[in-house]
C-alpha cells in the first residue's frame, strides 16, 4: 500500500496531478450544475407568478 | 438537420434525454480508467511511474482542443448564420475548455519537472497551447465585457474564429519543431504507439473525459438559455423589472 502512495518516489508528482485535476473538474462541474438549478428555480418561480394573467400563445 | 436543432428548447429536450447516459458512460468508463491507470497498468520503462500522468494530462489536452473546435464552429454559424444558439453554445464551451486547457499546463508541468528538470520551458508545443488558454481567457473576456451581452456575441465569434488558426499549431507542432514534448502517441500514421496495457485506460479516460464535458456543456447552456428567458420574461410589459 505504501508502495502505491510512492509511487517509485513519484508520488507527489503523480498524486499531484490526480488531485489538481479531481479539485478542478469536481469543482466546474458542481459550480455549472448548481447555476443551473438556480436558474430553472427562478423561471419556474416567476412563471408561476405571471402564469394566470399573461401567457401569449407565441 | 441544423435548422430542426437550431431551435434552443427542441435542442435542449435532446440533449436532457442524452443527459443520463452520458453521466453513466462518465462514471463506469472514469471509474475503470482511473483503476487500469493508477493500480493494473505498468509503469514505463523510461519514465516509470510519472507515465501516469498520461491518464489525466492527454484527456485534457484533447477535450482543450476538441473544445476549441468547438468555439471556432460556433464562431462561424453565429458570424454566417446568427444563430443565438451557436453564441449560447460557445459560450458554455469556452470556461469548461479553458478549465481543461489549465489542467494540461498544470499537469503538463508537474510531469516535466521530473522528466525534463523544469516545470516549464518555451517550446512550441507548451507554448501554442497556452496562447490556447488565452484565446479562451480572451473569449471569456469579450463575450462578457459589455453590459448587454448579445453585444460581446460577434467581437467573441471573430476572436473565436481567428484563435482557430492556433489549433493545428497545438497538434503538428511536435512535428514541425524539434521540442522537448513527445510526439504524437495515439492520432499518428501507423496507428497508436501504446502497448494495449496503458492504451486501454487511456482510451477509456478520454471517452470519460468527452462525456464529461459533454455534460458540463449541457448544463452551463440550460443556464444561459435560462438566463436569457428571464430577462426577456422580466423585461416585458407587466413583467416585474
Amino acid at each position: 500500500m505504501a508502495d502505491f502512495f510512492a509511487m517509485g518516489g513519484f508520488g507527489s508528482f503523480i498524486w499531484g496531478s490526480y488531485g489538481t485535476a479531481v479539485i478542478m473538474l469536481v469543482w466546474l462541474g458542481v459550480s455549472s450544475w448548481r447555476k443551473a438549478r438556480k436558474v430553472a428555480r427562478q423561471l419556474a418561480q416567476l412563471e408561476t407568478d405571471a402564469s394566470p394573467k399573461r401567457r401569449p400563445s407565441a | 438537420m441544423f435548422d430542426y436543432l437550431a431551435n434552443p428548447s427542441r435542442f435542449m429536450r435532446l440533449a436532457n434525454r442524452v443527459l443520463p447516459a452520458l453521466v453513466l458512460l462518465a462514471v463506469t468508463t472514469g471509474a475503470i480508467g482511473l483503476y487500469q491507470g493508477l493500480v493494473t497498468s505498468p509503469p514505463d520503462y523510461q519514465q516509470g511511474d510519472t507515465v501516469r500522468i498520461i491518464y489525466i494530462h492527454v484527456p485534457a489536452a484533447w477535450l482543450a482542443l476538441f473544445g476549441y473546435v468547438g468555439l471556432g464552429i460556433c464562431g462561424i454559424f453565429y458570424i454566417v448564420w446568427r444563430h443565438p444558439l451557436a453564441d449560447v453554445a460557445a459560450r458554455a464551451i469556452a470556461p469548461v475548455g479553458a478549465v481543461f486547457a489549465l489542467l494540461t499546463l498544470i499537469t503538463g508541468s508537474l510531469w516535466g519537472k521530473p522528466m525534463w528538470g523544469a516545470w516549464w520551458v518555451w517550446d512550441a508545443r507548451l507554448t501554442s497551447m497556452l496562447i490556447l488558454f488565452f484565446f479562451y481567457l480572451g473569449y471569456i473576456a469579450l463575450a462578457n465585457g459589455f453590459d448587454r451581452p448579445e453585444r460581446g456575441s460577434r467581437p467573441a465569434a471573430l476572436l473565436a474564429l481567428v484563435g482557430l488558426i492556433n489549433v493545428p499549431i497545438v497538434k503538428f507542432s511536435v512535428d514541425w519543431w524539434n521540442t522537448l514534448h513527445q510526439p504524437a502517441s495515439l492520432l499518428r500514421s501507423g496507428g497508436p504507439a501504446v502497448d494495449p496495457t496503458m492504451l486501454t485506460p487511456l482510451v477509456l479516460m478520454l471517452i470519460a473525459a468527452h462525456a464529461y464535458f459533454a455534460i458540463i456543456v449541457i448544463y452551463r447552456m440550460r443556464a444561459l438559455l435560462g438566463e436569457r428567458r428571464l430577462t426577456a420574461l422580466l423585461l416585458r410589459p407587466g413583467g416585474q423589472a
